[in-house]
């Protein structure tokens, strides 16, 4: 039943009428979200920027329950990228000292090496995720939906509990 | 672009934070520096209305009680009103720096008027998170009987029974390592025995006869017919020369298993003695086992708390440390200081005033209480003073510098003129009165430690006159003595750190127990001794005597070997020089005959 959840609430918000920009900036904001640790400073104010800002909140929750899971798997990686980051790159080593004495920076715990290593990697996904989600999301829109319509297996899938289920959903964000 | 519903979400969201956190920040703190101080002391720990304000930056006290955990009805100590100050802007470079944080009204040994127990739960998480007892180590050395049990009436004979001796066991397990050992060189011996062979090459020598050889082809093959058998006795020779060099090797670790029996007999004496209660009472002895145990206990806990401040300020210390392995999404954190960074905690000063048990009113101040020492350039200094109406005097001063790589402790403890009445903790019976003087000094350096103990009493009197015969006897002889005066000397490291202990008692009390106990002491030992003779002398005697039979045949077989080996290699030399000697005539008259030819030719 979850995985069925799951996979309306990503149709909901692939056919939803909310702009490409706004689904993308919401997934990327989201996998951000995910993949470092929550109670941190960036992330407090990327959740501010979530509430103030008109970004599509469904993907950056779908996001968030995506990346979550895929942070726990790479921890260790995140681990060792962090430590590498923070320790093994003498150049780096006069900005960290920098920002540890900095206030408030200091409170945003930058130097734990998950963070460091889990924010590194999300900037550096940010690049490619935000077009590719955008392009993503207009491709499914003009190609893939219209072709899914046509499918056999789909006309079979509309007498299903999961299209249902979909309907439902769909009923509801209309 | 922006969300007005999501601005009045957040507008909301901030006054109800704000609203919550005005009534209830100080019941919230106060709940969890109760809980953290109970999980530290063991015991429920309780703060009076406590007052923190982020903008004024302070934190402030009416009361604290912190609960001793062996009496759940006393505190071990309690404050009055305490203050706190704080510097604002280090706040929010997560830094805690304490300008000044004054104790007043410090008491120790306090009643309470609720139990301060904690519950099972709360217990079992404080042993996961008590710091101080984490790898502390025994000083080394420590007689472990208990003085109350000296002199114990105990069956000798039953007791010796359920203790179990381990070394007739040894014995037999020795005896049939030495059997397969034995029987295995038996095999190689004799798969190496050069005897058929040198028979063989008897046989051939013998058919060799000298005198018969006419030529010198003849006298040439029989040459080389001997050199060849020389070659191979040689070969023989040394083939049993490795061979006996690994017997002896075995046979010397033999001698070592042999020379070994002795101490496990000697291992299950001294087990005997131990479980029989039966201690050694010389002179070096009476100290150790007076005072060694509780101090040992103290110094031990001392030491914990000393590995515990140093584990901090190495961790604070290390710019690039170690690379851990955290628990999932924890991480790990590195820290980056510079030269004139401020530390993380900095207590600058630190105003101790109060009460002590035996109302000796305390003063004291501890100064530059701080993560890491480098950054301040100072070193932690702790100075604590107090008196009773000119009779009681305390002392302690003490350093904790880590400004250099290898970290150094000081302390100086004097306590003098203390009342001793209902003190029960050092010597082995409660005190009805006396008087005592402690002066302390201990000094770390590193991992090494050197520590010295003064402690003297006078006019001691106990509470009771003792449980048994031997408290009995000491007693009397502690207020025969008058004056008490111990001297306890630890050195070491700090983890094997080792204690010898001497007191004016030593000697009188040795002699006393001696002559009241020494008969029946011996006589415990003489039974001992006569049980252990009875259960290994047997099997002590059938093992050397195996082992030295088993020993003679092989070293004989190994002569009777080299001896044959030999007289073959005398003869094979012999008859090479006789052919040689020969061919050299045959070759010279050989020689001589061609020349008479040649000559008749002209």
């Amino acid at each position: 039943m979850f995985f069925i959840k799951f996979a309306a609430k990503l149709f909901k918000i692939l056919r939803s009428g909310e702009s490409p920009n706004k689904i993308a900036a919401g997934f990327s904001l989201g996998m951000i979200l995910g993949l470092t640790p929550l109670l941190t400073v960036h992330n407090f104010i990327l959740i501010l920027l979530l509430i103030i800002l008109n970004i599509n909140l469904a993907s950056a929750l779908f996001a968030f329950a995506i990346f979550s899971g895929v942070a726990y798997l790479l921890d260790p990686l995140f681990h060792s990228l962090g430590y590498f980051l923070l320790t093994g790159i003498p150049a780096l080593h006069g900005i960290w000292t920098f920002l540890y004495g900095f206030p408030v920076v200091a409170l945003s715990a930058y130097n734990n090496t998950v963070v460091a290593g889990g924010l590194a990697i999300s900037i550096l996904l940010l690049i490619p995720v935000f077009p590719a989600m955008k392009y993503f999301v207009l491709y499914y829109r003009s190609h893939i939906d219209p072709a899914l319509q046509k499918f056999k297996i789909v006309q079979l899938v509309k007498g299903s509990k999961f299209y249902t289920a979909y309907e439902k959903i769909k009923g509801l964000g209309a | 672009m922006i969300r007005k519903k999501g601005l009045l979400f957040l507008a909301v969201l901030t006054a109800l934070i704000v609203l919550l956190s005005w009534f209830f920040t100080d019941s919230w703190l106060e709940k969890q520096l109760e809980d953290m101080g109970s999980s530290i002391a063991g015991a429920r720990v309780e703060i009076d209305q406590l007052d923190f304000s982020f903008t004024g930056v302070y934190l402030k006290w009416q009361r604290l009680q912190v609960t001793d955990a062996k009496k759940p009805m006393k505190n071990l100590f309690e404050t009055g009103p305490c203050a706190i100050d704080f510097e604002f802007w280090p706040l929010l470079s997560k830094k805690i720096v304490v300008s000044e944080f004054k104790i007043n009204g410090f008491q120790t040994n306090t009643s309470r008027d609720t139990d301060g127990s904690l519950s099972a739960s709360e217990k079992e998480a404080l042993r996961e998170n008590s710091l101080a007892r984490k790898g502390a180590s025994k000083i080394r050395g420590v007689a472990v009987i208990k003085f109350a049990e000296i002199g114990r009436q105990a069956n000798t004979d039953s007791l010796l029974k359920i203790a179990g001796l381990s070394a007739p066991a040894r014995i037999d397990s020795l005896y049939s390592r030495l059997d397969s050992l034995y029987t295995l060189w038996d095999k190689r011996s004799a798969k190496s025995n050069p005897l058929p062979t040198i028979k063989r090459i008897e046989k051939k020598i013998d058919a060799i006869d000298v005198n018969n050889l006419k030529n010198i082809t003849k006298l040439t093959k029989a040459l080389e017919q001997a050199s060849a058998a020389k070659k191979s006795i040689d070969k023989l020779n040394k083939e049993i020369q490795s061979l006996k060099k690994e017997y002896q090797t075995d046979y010397r670790s033999v001698k070592a298993d042999l020379a070994n029996v002795d101490n496990w007999i000697k291992n299950d004496y001294n087990r005997a003695l131990s479980l029989l209660k039966l201690p050694d009472f010389s002179a070096g002895n009476i100290g150790r086992m007076l005072l060694g145990a509780p101090l040992s206990d103290r110094f031990t806990e001392y030491l914990g708390y000393i590995r515990t401040i140093r584990k901090y300020a190495r961790k604070y210390k290390s710019t690039a440390p170690k690379k851990e392995h955290p628990p999932r999404l924890k991480g790990q954190d590195i820290y980056f200081y510079t030269p004139n960074a401020r530390p993380d905690f900095w207590i600058k000063k630190l105003h101790l005033s109060g009460n002590a048990a035996d109302s000796l009113k305390l003063e004291g101040l501890i100064t530059n209480f701080v993560s890491n020492q480098k950054l301040i350039g100072q070193a932690t200094q702790i100075k604590l003073s107090g008196s009773k109406k000119n009779e009681t005097s305390l002392d302690l001063e003490g350093s904790f510098n880590y400004l250099q790589d290898s970290p150094q402790e000081k302390f100086r403890f004097t306590y003098s003129g203390f009342n001793l009445n209902g003190a029960g903790t050092l010597l082995p019976g409660k005190i009805k009165s006396g008087t005592g003087n402690i002066l302390a000094l201990l000094k770390i350096n590193g991992n090494h430690l050197k520590s010295r103990i003064d402690f003297n009493a006078k006019q001691l009197r106990f509470a009771q006159n003792g449980k048994n015969e031997m408290e009995r006897l000491l007693f009397q002889s502690i207020a025969f003595a008058e004056r008490i005066t111990v001297r306890a000397d630890i050195s070491g490291t700090i983890e094997k750190p080792e204690i010898n202990i001497h007191s004016n008692l030593d000697k009188p009390l040795t002699a006393q127990i001696k002559k009241r106990f020494g008969g029946k002491l011996e006589n415990e030992r003489v039974k001992i001794n006569a049980y252990i003779e009875k259960q290994t002398a047997a099997k002590r005697k059938k093992l050397e005597e195996f082992a030295a039979k088993r020993g003679l045949k092989l070293s004989s077989v190994f002569t009777h070997y080299e001896d044959a080996l030999r007289t073959q290699a005398k003869t094979l030399d012999t008859l090479k020089k006789k052919i040689q000697k020969k061919l050299t005539k045959q070759k010279n008259k050989l020689g001589k005959d061609a020349a008479k030819k040649i000559k008749g030719l002209f």
